[in-house]
């Protein structure tokens, strides 16, 4: 609980510690790994980010797709404006992952744009071309 | 998830009430709450709590968070809430978690009050025009004001004078706050409520079997006192054989109790007060002069109301924000008329008949936004009513009327005075007064 706080509170690296605990107790914790991915992001973990990423768009990509920008007072809008305004021009790989990752939270025709930037050279390139598929999927239906 | 009935309790109480799940988002929130943040509960069902509250503390002091943290319920914690509209409501918090059957938390509720009465009391209170609980920014209450924090070393006896309801008690709390004895006890007797024999035993105490009624040893209240300050209520009631006994302790420290031959030192500050002239009194013999220099080493006059004018649209506005808050009612403002009237009457009862009228008011008010002239008591508006509608003639009548009546208190009721000024004889202005009176 305390976790879900301190996400709220913009506290990324005291929520991943709680949140950890939670899913580590209690893997179905679906609304906790959502935000751990954030977490992971937001503490430059991107390794342990895309992993659960790919999880949980396996298992229910509706759960991130639902997400309300404002009701849920979703963090996704306000680092993609800050990324925006920090990172002009080229962005490497990793930037791109981390933009297709956070889009999806609100708006998966972006996020699969992103997704499908990324160079063959990534290291989460076959990751990535997995989760485009599922995406793809999932728009199909949204459709 | 709120049982039907849960949900109509919620819904009766006057306290803004919502409640969390796990994840901090709404599961409920009550009529009040939806009221005074003036946001539609129906749209923030489900929604994170921080986008129906929007306080300052959601981001470092979560209430809920700090429960789960230190496992202490949230009481009386002060923050900020935002309207839709942008205003900021200050209120009171008190925050608890739900627990289930395991004592696992599952979410939280929190409970939270309008606090803008209590803020805007509060503001006022540590205005300039507020000295220890006094209201006043006359020049003659600043002067009063600068006295007592200039006593505020000395030991000295002080003599307060005034007429009854300016507030004399208000200003012996003052010294005694401001002085050194403030941590000493305080002990206030009212001179003029006990007949002689008694008012003895209570100032001085007795021993068992020193009178009928005395079935064990009592403490006077100057013993009590010792160490600190004893506040002397209308003096001028206290008799003369009282008054020798007082003068020994302010000339020695010493005592006896009634029965007993044991002699007692004290140390004890004496403040003293009054309503009646006491060197008028000394002429009567009904007061020792020896007793008056005594008690009058710091002599501080509280002048009527009536004699400081800026003071009493302040205190009327402090006093309706004091009922505003009792009675909740919102009274922002005041009806010119009824303002013209307040500003204009004597008030020979002073700032205890203003506070009156103002609560009498707020007792008889109709309407909530403004204290209006038909709410005062009627003794202090006997010409005008609040809803007659005048013609011509009686507005030019009430004119007249008003500058006659104004001139002749500007003028101590110097009729010969105010006819000069006005040009007229004498026998005009009291015909005048007469026709007034007779309304």
């Amino acid at each position: 609980m305390l976790g879900n706080q301190y996400f709220i509170a913009r506290r990324y690296a005291d929520a991943l510690n709680e949140l950890e605990k939670a899913v580590q107790k209690n893997p179905s914790l679906k609304s906790a790994r959502k935000k751990l991915i954030i977490c992971y992001l937001q503490t430059s973990q991107l390794n342990n980010a895309v992993n659960e990423f790919y999880k949980l768009v396996d298992e229910d990509v509706e759960l991130i797709l639902n997400t309300d920008p404002i009701r849920d007072d979703c963090p996704c809008p306000d680092i993609i404006h800050k990324m925006d305004q920090e990172i002009t021009g080229y962005h490497n790989d990793d930037e791109i992952i981390k933009l297709g990752i956070l889009w999806l939270y609100c708006e998966i025709e972006k996020s699969l744009k992103y997704f499908e930037k990324v160079s063959p050279q990534s290291e989460y390139y076959n990751l990535v071309d997995r989760i485009i598929i599922k995406l793809q999927q999932a728009l199909k239906t949204l459709n | 998830m709120i049982h039907k009935y849960s949900r109509y309790i919620l819904d009766s109480l006057a306290e803004g009430v919502y409640v969390v799940d796990k994840e901090f988002k709404i599961l409920f929130i009550n009529k009040a709450a939806e009221q005074l943040l003036g946001k539609p509960r129906k749209g923030f069902i489900g929604a994170v709590c921080t986008t129906f509250c929007r306080s300052e503390i959601c981001d470092y002091a979560c209430p809920i968070s700090k429960i789960l943290l230190t496992g202490q319920n949230v009481i009386d914690l002060e923050t900020v809430y935002t309207t839709p509209k942008g205003e900021s409501i200050p209120v009171k918090i008190n925050a608890s978690l739900l627990l289930d059957d395991d004592l696992t938390p599952i979410g939280g509720i929190v409970s939270f009050r309008d606090d803008r009465a209590n803020k805007s009391l509060e503001k006022l209170i540590k205005s300039d025009s507020h000295f220890h609980g006094i209201i006043g920014k006359s020049p003659v209450m600043k002067e009063i004001f600068k006295t007592i924090e200039e006593i505020s070393d000395s030991d000295a006896s002080v003599l307060i004078t005034g007429e009854t309801g300016v507030g004399k008690e208000l200003i012996a709390n003052a010294i005694q706050e401001t002085s050194q004895r403030v941590d000493k006890p305080f002990v206030k007797i009212n001179c003029a409520v006990l007949p002689e024999n008694l008012l003895a035993s209570e100032l001085f105490g007795h021993v068992k079997g020193a009178f009928t009624d005395a079935v064990k040893d009592r403490k006077g209240r100057f013993e009590v006192a010792d160490g600190g300050t004893i506040f002397l209520d209308e003096i001028g009631e206290m008799p003369l054989n009282m008054q020798i006994q007082l003068l020994r302790i302010l000339q020695e420290g010493t005592f006896e109790r009634i029965g007993e031959s044991t002699t007692y030192k004290v140390n004890v500050r004496v403040i003293a007060a009054t309503n009646k002239n006491l060197e008028e009194a000394i002429k009567q013999k009904k007061f020792r002069e020896d007793l008056f220099y005594r008690l009058n080493v710091i002599p501080i006059t509280v002048p009527p109301l009536r004699e400081r004018e800026s003071d009493i649209l302040l205190l009327t506005e402090f006093f309706i924000e004091k009922y505003s808050h009792k009675y909740k009612k919102s009274m922002k403002e005041i009806d010119p008329d009824a303002l013209e009237v307040i500003l204009n009457y004597d008030w020979p009862g002073n700032v205890r008949e203003l506070e009156n009228a103002v609560e009498y008011s707020f007792i008889r008010a109709k309407t909530t936004d403004s204290l209006c002239l038909c709410c005062l008591p009627p003794h202090i508006r006997p010409v005008k009513k609040c809803s007659e509608k005048l013609n011509s003639r009686q507005i030019e009548i009430d004119e007249r009327a008003e500058e006659l009546l104004t001139l002749l208190r500007k003028n101590h009721w110097n009729k010969s005075k105010v006819a000069k000024i006005l040009g007229v004889d004498r026998s005009t202005v009291y015909r005048r007064l007469k026709s007034i009176n007779s309304k």
